[in-house]
């Protein structure tokens, strides 16, 4: 991987992304655009610098996930919005995506949501995420992380790619068997 | 990582999107694979946040969508994430 000292962004798959599941991309990223990069690590939403989509991203989280505030999907998304990730892309195209909001906000104490990590470009933002919740069955902390890319056109989101690790927030929120993970990794089966 | 290539063949990786800035890079990977028991075609998605220093990998973050690989791979029922939305749980065969 080349080492460049300014910041560039690439993007070969857009086209190919399935709303549901997994980018299929064959072709090499070609550059895209690369001027008004910035980074912070970590984010500071209050006294951070001047990162308007990185902002837009940080708004997202706190209002629909955080405050379950679903009139900020609409603020913030369009009906053409592309979404990929375990989770988001389930409201596409199975369900209303308050359902979905819903739905895991039902299964989590209060969430808040830390950027430890963001980077942004004249149209893209990248950001690692630390989201700190609890079991509201017995109240026990945990903490999952996450990663973003996000496409903002005309001040909204256009596209929107995310990982979480559900598999640590089901283990936390006794739906996994614990260590879930290593031990699917040996080739056992849960059902 | 080991254990889990031993039941998958012919692992390729694509980096559908990458952001660099100064020693850092964000990428979503796309992996592509096969059941090494089935031959059957699997894939799933990843994002990555790395620092080089001195060209070498000195902080890397990493997030893979295990869960969609573990329901291709018949280790996880599928639509898992749907299912425990609702509350439900899962356990060892």
């Amino acid at each position: 991987m080349a080492l460049r000292r300014t910041g560039t962004i690439s993007n070969s798959a857009s086209p190919q992304i399935s709303p549901r599941r997994a980018a299929n991309a064959s072709t090499q990223p070609q550059p895209l655009s690369g001027s008004g990069t910035a980074m912070a690590a970590p984010f500071d939403p209050a006294a951070g610098p001047d990162m308007p989509l990185t902002r837009l991203l940080h708004y997202w989280f706190e209002e629909v996930w955080c405050k379950g505030n679903l009139d900020a999907v609409a603020e913030v998304m369009t009906h053409d919005t592309l979404i990929s990730g375990a989770v988001s892309a389930l409201a596409e195209p199975e369900c209303d995506y308050g359902e979905v909001v819903a739905a895991l906000r039902n299964l989590l104490g209060p969430i808040t949501v830390t950027f430890t990590h963001a980077m942004e470009t004249r149209d893209w933002v990248s950001v690692r995420l630390l989201a700190d919740t609890s079991n509201p069955r017995d109240g026990a902390p945990f903490q999952i992380t996450g990663q973003v890319m996000a496409r903002v056109k005309d001040g909204r989101i256009a596209e929107l790619h995310s990982n979480m690790d559900y598999f640590r927030m089901f283990e936390m929120l006794g739906q996994l068997p614990p260590e879930a993970l290593a031990i699917c990794m040996t080739g056992e089966r849960l059902k | 990582m080991t254990s889990l290539r031993s039941h998958l063949q012919g692992i390729s990786i694509t980096i559908t999107h990458a952001v660099e800035q100064d020693d850092w890079l964000a990428a979503r990977i796309s992996f592509q694979s096969a059941c090494a028991a089935t031959g059957k075609p699997v894939s799933t998605t990843g994002h990555v946040m790395i620092r080089f220093e001195d060209g070498k990998m000195a902080e890397s973050f990493n997030q893979f969508d295990y869960i969609s690989l573990f329901e291709q791979l018949g280790q996880m029922p599928q639509d898992t994430v749907a299912a425990c939305l609702t509350g439900q749980g899962l356990m060892w065969r």
